[in-house]
């Protein structure tokens, strides 16, 4: 043995006790690395038992201690899970922390160790022979092996394809606008009076009516243009809907507008229906509700509160500036509006949480200081409408603004200063894309200062006017359908006036009121309902032509008149509400009387019908609740704790009403 | 040769490539610089905009979320019951666990003076879950709101939390501005 | 090659022409936007007078990582990359390149948090391409030309040493084995696949899927999506005995560098002399990145061969449109990715009745006061949108399996052993397999070993 070999020998033998050695230590890092590695996932799989955002059992406790608050003990063991929990959760968040840095330090080891043991028993690399092959089959392989690749991933494709079609996002982009298609469709199949009544009483034809009464032809209007009956009118949600339609709908529907049914079904061309799109039936987009007249079409009204103690109320938010407009809604938006002298602003609130998402000031010039407007008007009487994407709100002097849903300003224009006794306070209305304004002004008719206008939504451009044999009034236009016949209704001293809605054409006019004109109109059944203090309660007709103030008026009532409330009729009875606090139950067909009650408190805001109740709030914030029924029957009484002037909007199963400062949202 | 002919065909098209390449990398380079002016980019929560879902908890890439709460003293109402800090059901108005909101305890209170007390939330505890964020602004003035803290916020390409928030409340705002604080009237 | 080359180059080249559109946009970014939620003032509770003198302390606002660490970032980049060049090409010592590839794992990684890293600024310059309202910040761009640029000089020397996304499965490989090369030709074109579809879903405004699925990302943050750190994980298990399973058969940038590398002025070159045929550095490269030489003999005739090319040849264009087509159809499903899509969807559904409830986020798109109409339309362009990309989609992952089908059908002489340029990752271990190599560093004495190297029968 050369000592050369020897040294080499030992050398060896040395690599190869470092080897054991690295060996060793590989596989003790291998072993802790896996031993944290299990305790990571166990902790990971701990952990979500004590997810402090999740703990089911601590949230049973809390709800039992909300019923016994007293339980001391209860309490106790809340405190004790509660440490238990969150200090589990900081102990399982550090655990982890530090286990992953064990865990990359024990693979480092165990890295270096392998690292180690390979240099030490490096070896020379051999020639692999298993390489050389046949190149022309390896390309076949290769090329085989490609192609089920591409199979596959040409197959991902198809089968996206073959998913995509009949895609709901597809609709839209082939039809950006189809709202008013898709709503006249679905309503025809939940027409409810199709299977009913043949003829097309609640059914969506979007075309003028055929010769009925008067029909109109598109003849040139007084002046100005004409507002399309667009599509989207076409179903008239003849009230109440009975089909199972996907939108809330009363329960009991029957009794909310069409009374019984006809033995024998009169021409449905002799009904009144309300006018309005079938979209609306989930808002409240315009003053008292989609049809105008205070229905509200919710299955479940909330029933109780009481504001002082805050019970059954969802939120209240003060609104910065007065207003006696009632708020409006679309969604989940509330709109009012406020203005005192100097200033007016526009509010859209949040329907869930009542938060102001935000207002916008309203530049209007200063007024002149020989404007006055009454204390009980305010500034911003008027209440809004909404199509679902724009609001337009009118002032009481006379400014018209129109704003989107991001409350961006889109047009705005004044009217004028109104001469009027109290300040223009007629609510805006809504007809297809034309915002109805009726705007009587002037102490003498015969200055021909007041007029009916429809503006353009989108613009704000006049659609058409026309001129008001009337002086000024305060009185809020509703738009019904008489048969096939669309009409405005509007009230003013002394004419009771109906228009054409697509052009203003006149259709007719009776001689029944006097004074200042406050209330709307109401219909039921087949006439219409209009009535003020100082005048009579008159029954109109509404299937007729010209001056119909000898033929028209079926009847009259002479007794307890409302001043500012506006009738509400369920079809079959007609409520008369005075300012002083007689509720007048009347027959709708005959005008004879039913029944009376008298509430000793004041009423100035009108009532709101939902199913087979009424609700009439006074001025005091007290709601009262009877049925609309043949005996009077109060079904429930509920405080605000705050005075209010607006009339509610009742609208799912949330009534809103309007205080003094605070608006407030009752429900669930 | 022709091989070689070929080789230098080849090296001069590499060349050509090559050249062309960097006169456009440069190009484009330069007209980046140009363009970032606005500067660096870092996401940040509108909270206008947040519903306080709670996914500011869950979806963020780190443990614990680098989004907390802050507080916005000069807007706080200073409530005698100050409902960020309590649950609205409460038994008693003890700051204890069965009223406490906080499902970590991360907000401490101060006391200022009589009745006043000043919340304080502690970022070391703090998950971002906004439960707080919820109570304040249903019954307060809204002073408590998430933020993305930018000590912690590794700044992803595409932030995680944005990815999932439904209300799109997470955009990038100039670094030199990193903080969408709530406006307020009183400074 | 060549016919992908340019069309990456027309792509830069168009967005070159946008620029002034873009800086125009950027310029319109930057005006004061108003928001409709000004309205706290309204609220409640006005703060109280104190008695005590107390004022209300100012919430802490803690500034980002200041802009300079950024370029430092960059700086740091570069001086990597060059250094990788200078020990790939020059130096040519793999334990070098380890100190390396650990600084680049320490501080690209861990330190850095892999955030922003090249592969992932792909997504972001598509985004700044096809979207106006979104600027390119200066270090991102920086991350994605620098690499570009070193591998037309000096090939893939980023993929060595200085990706985050590299390095990690570089120190895992333990046992390389090699992947049978039917299936590796086939895994190869996932890169692409990702890559259109990375462009895709960025170009869209949609998301970065290739950071949402990063799979190491979790590593260095120490946290993330479980489903994603179970798929790092796997990957990394997978990566102790397939060398570097994302960079050969996922990383999306893996492919800007494959078309880069092939035109490099100084490239990876085994051996420093005469190759002696020994076979050995094919067997040492861990990604199968060595090209060997062809056989000399060819068992199938040419006009077999031919015409195989020419019905490929043929098949292309039907691919690429049959593709596209499918692609184009596909566009809705893959536009559900989109969340302006899902919700304007949504809203469609609710404002009709078609569903009843909202989600969380139709219900933050009322509170906020979005107009559906405007949704719908941001949607359809977004819909549009997707419908060309999508087709493009389509049409690109049928290019991209037609071509690699060609190239698989056509006839390469090669005389020596060689790394192929545009899968080489340049992690230097062929070097030192070589026998060459090693007896230029005179290795072969050192150690008192001696063998006789044989060039092999030819």
């Amino acid at each position: 043995m050369n000592p050369d070999r020897d040294e080499i020998h030992s050398n060896g033998e040395r690599m190869e006790q470092w080897h054991r050695a690295l060996s060793r230590v590989a596989w003790i890092a291998a072993l802790f690395c896996l031993a944290v590695l299990i305790l990571l996932m166990a902790n990971a799989y701990n952990s979500r038992a004590n997810d402090p955002l999740k703990m089911p059992r601590l949230q049973s406790l809390l709800m039992e201690l909300n019923r016994n608050p007293t339980d001391d003990a209860l309490r106790a063991e809340v405190r004790r899970l509660d440490r238990q929990v969150r200090s589990a959760y900081f102990r399982s968040r550090a655990f982890a922390m530090n286990g992953f840095y064990l865990l990359i330090g024990g693979l480092s080891v165990f890295l270096l160790a392998l690292e180690g043991m390979r240099t030490i028993r490096r070896q020379l690399p051999q020639p692999d022979s298993a390489l050389a092959q046949n190149a022309v089959l390896a390309a076949a392989a290769n090329r085989r092996a490609v192609i089920a690749l591409g199979t596959v991933s040409a197959g991902t494709l198809i089968t996206l394809a073959v998913m995509s079609r009949h895609d709901a996002a597809v609709e839209y982009t082939l039809r950006p606008e189809p709202l008013p298609t898709a709503a006249a469709s679905r309503s025809d199949p939940a027409s409810p009076l199709a299977p009913a009544n043949p003829a097309p009483g609640g059914s969506s034809l979007p075309a003028p009516a055929p010769g009925d009464v008067s029909s109109s032809p598109p003849a040139p209007a007084p002046s100005g243009g004409s507002l399309q009956a667009p599509s989207q009118l076409g179903s008239t949600s003849s009230l109440p809907p009975e089909s199972p339609t996907p939108n809330p709908a009363p329960p009991t529907p029957g009794a909310a507008v069409k009374p019984k049914p006809e033995p024998t079904p009169p021409p449905s061309s002799r009904k009144v229906t309300a006018l309005f799109p079938k979209a609306w039936e989930a808002h409240w987009p315009v003053f008292r509700g989609p049809s105008g007249v205070g229905i509200a079409l919710t299955r479940n009204p909330p029933t109780s509160w009481n504001g002082a103690q805050g019970r059954g109320i969802l939120w209240k938010t003060a609104i910065p500036l007065p207003g006696m407009n009632a708020p409006i809604v679309w969604g989940e938006r509330v709109f009012l509006s406020g203005a005192d002298r100097t200033s007016r602003e526009i509010y859209c609130l949040d329907a869930r949480s009542g938060r102001i998402l935000w207002r916008k000031p309203i530049p209007v010039p200063p007024l002149p200081s020989t404007f006055k407007v009454s204390r009980e008007t305010g500034y911003a009487p008027s209440t809004m409408v909404t199509d679902g994407k724009r609001v337009c709100a009118i002032f009481v002097t006379g400014e018209i603004v129109c704003l989107d849903y991001t409350g961006k300003q889109l047009w705005i224009r004044s009217l004028g200063l109104p001469d009027s006794l109290y300040g223009h306070a007629s609510s805006l209305m809504l007809y297809g894309n034309g915002v109805i304004v009726q705007f009587d002004q002037g102490s003498d008719p015969s200055q021909e200062k007041s007029a009916l206008l429809a503006l353009d939504i989108a613009t704000g451009k006049t659609v058409w006017e026309v001129k008001r044999p009337v002086p000024n009034s305060w009185s809020t236009p509703i738009l019904i359908r008489a048969g096939q016949q669309e009409q405005i209704i509007t009230c003013g001293s002394p004419w009771v006036i109906a228009y054409d809605p697509r052009n203003g054409r006149e259709i007719w006019r009776a001689k029944c009121l006097d004074g200042d004109v406050a209330p709307s109109p109401a219909y039921g059944d087949r006439m219409v309902f209009v009535c003020n203090v100082g005048a009579s309660l008159s029954a109109i007709n509404p299937f007729a032509t010209g001056d119909i103030t000898e033929t028209g008026i079926v009847w009259t009532y002479t007794e307890n008149l409302a001043d500012t409330v506006s009738p509400i009729s369920n079809g079959e009875l007609l409520f008369l509400i005075s300012t002083e606090g007689t509720i007048t139950c009347l027959e709708a067909a005959t005008g004879k009387k039913v029944w009376e009650h008298h509430y000793d408190t004041m009423f100035r805001s009108s009532p709101i019908l939902a199913g087979k109740t009424i609700y009439l709030t006074d001025t005091l914030g007290v709601t009262y609740m009877f049925e609309a029924g043949r005996v009077f029957k109060e079904l429930g009484k509920a405080e605000l704790g705050e005075d209010v002037g607006a009339t509610p909007a009742l609208v799912g199963n949330r009534l809103y009403i309007r205080g003094k400062k605070n608006l407030y949202c009752i429900g669930q | 040769m022709p091989q070689e002919e070929k080789k230098s065909r080849r090296d001069f098209l590499a060349e050509g490539v090559r050249t062309g390449s960097l006169i456009l990398a440069s190009g484009v380079l330069g007209a980046l610089a140009i363009r970032a002016e606005s500067g660096t980019m870092v996401w940040q929560i509108d909270p206008d905009r947040c519903i306080s879902c709670g996914r500011c908890a869950t979806e963020c890439v780190l443990t614990p979320s680098a989004v907390k709460c802050v507080h916005a003293y000069a807007l706080c109402g200073y409530c005698k019951l100050c409902f960020g800090l309590l649950r609205d059901k409460r038994t008693g108005n003890t700051t204890a666990a069965e009223n406490n909101r906080c499902p970590t305890d991360a907000i401490r209170r101060t006391f200022i003076e009589d009745p006043y007390y000043e919340m304080y939330i502690d970022e070391t505890l703090c998950i971002g879950c906004a439960k707080c964020v919820k109570g304040c602004n249903a019954f307060g003035n809204g002073s408590m709101y998430l933020q993305i803290r930018h000590d912690r916020c590794v700044n992803c390409n595409q932030c995680a939390i944005a990815n999932a928030c439904p209300s799109e409340a997470i955009s990038r705002v100039p670094a030199s501005r990193p903080y969408r604080m709530k406006k307020t009237i009183h400074r | 090659m060549l016919r992908t080359e340019n069309g990456f180059l027309r792509r830069l080249f168009l967005s070159l022409l946008r620029m002034p559109l873009l800086l125009a946009c950027v310029g319109l970014l930057c005006l004061p936007v108003s928001s409709p939620g000004q309205l706290e003032e309204a609220k409640k509770q006005p703060p109280p007078e104190f008695s005590s003198g107390y004022t209300p302390p100012l919430p802490s606002t803690p500034l980002p990582r200041a802009e300079l660490f950024a370029y430092l970032d960059a700086l740091i980049l570069l001086s990597a990359l060059s250094l990788a060049a200078y020990i790939v090409l020059t130096k040519r010592s793999r334990s070098a390149l380890r100190v390396l590839t650990l600084f680049s794992l320490l501080y690209f990684g861990f330190y850095r948090q892999g955030c922003v890293c090249a592969v992932g600024a792909i997504q972001n310059v598509s985004l700044a391409l096809f979207q106006n309202d979104y600027a390119l910040p200066f270090v991102v761009g920086v991350f994605f030309l620098l690499p570009l640029v070193f591998a037309l000089f000096f090939g893939r020397v980023f993929c060595s040493s200085v990706c985050p996304l590299g390095t990690i499965q570089e120190m895992v490989l333990l046992r390389p084995k090699r992947v049978p090369l039917p299936l590796d030709h086939a895994l190869s074109l996932l890169p692409y696949l990702y890559l259109g579809a990375g462009v895709l879903f960025a170009a869209t405004g949609t998301a970065f899927i290739i950071c949402q699925y990063d799979p190491f990302i979790v590593f260095y943050r120490l946290g993330g999506n479980p489903g994603v750190v179970a798929f790092g994980a796997a990957l990394l298990l997978l990566g102790t005995f397939v060398g570097r399973p994302y960079c050969r058969y996922l990383c999306p940038y893996g492919v800007l560098l494959r078309w880069m590398a092939p035109f490099a002025r100084w490239k990876v070159k085994i051996t420093p002399a005469e190759c002696i045929q020994c076979h050995l550095c094919a067997d040492s490269c861990p990604y199968g990145a060595i090209k060997l030489p062809t056989p000399p003999e060819q068992t199938e005739d040419r006009l077999t061969g031919r015409r195989r090319l020419a019905n490929l040849l043929l098949l292309l264009p039907i691919l690429v449109f049959g593709m596209a087509w499918a692609g184009y159809l596909s566009s809705p499903a893959l536009s559900r990715m989109n969340r302006t899509i899902v919700l304007a969807e949504r809203v469609w559904k609710e404002e009709r009745g078609l569903v009843t409830g909202n989600t969380e986020a139709s219900q933050a798109f009322y509170h906020r006061g979005g107009s559906p109409e405007s949704l719908y339309r941001e949607a359809s362009r977004i819909r549009r949108r997707f419908d060309t990309g999508a087709a493009l989609f389509g049409g690109w992952c049928g290019l991209v399996i037609g071509m690699k089908l060609i190239f698989l059908s056509l006839r390469r002489t090669q005389r020596d052993y060689e790394a192929d340029p545009a899968s080489c990752l340049s992690c230097a271990r062929c070097y030192s397999s070589c026998p060459v190599e090693q007896e230029r560093l005179g290795k072969f004495n050192h150690s008192g070993i001696r063998i006789e190297l044989e060039p092999r029968q030819r």
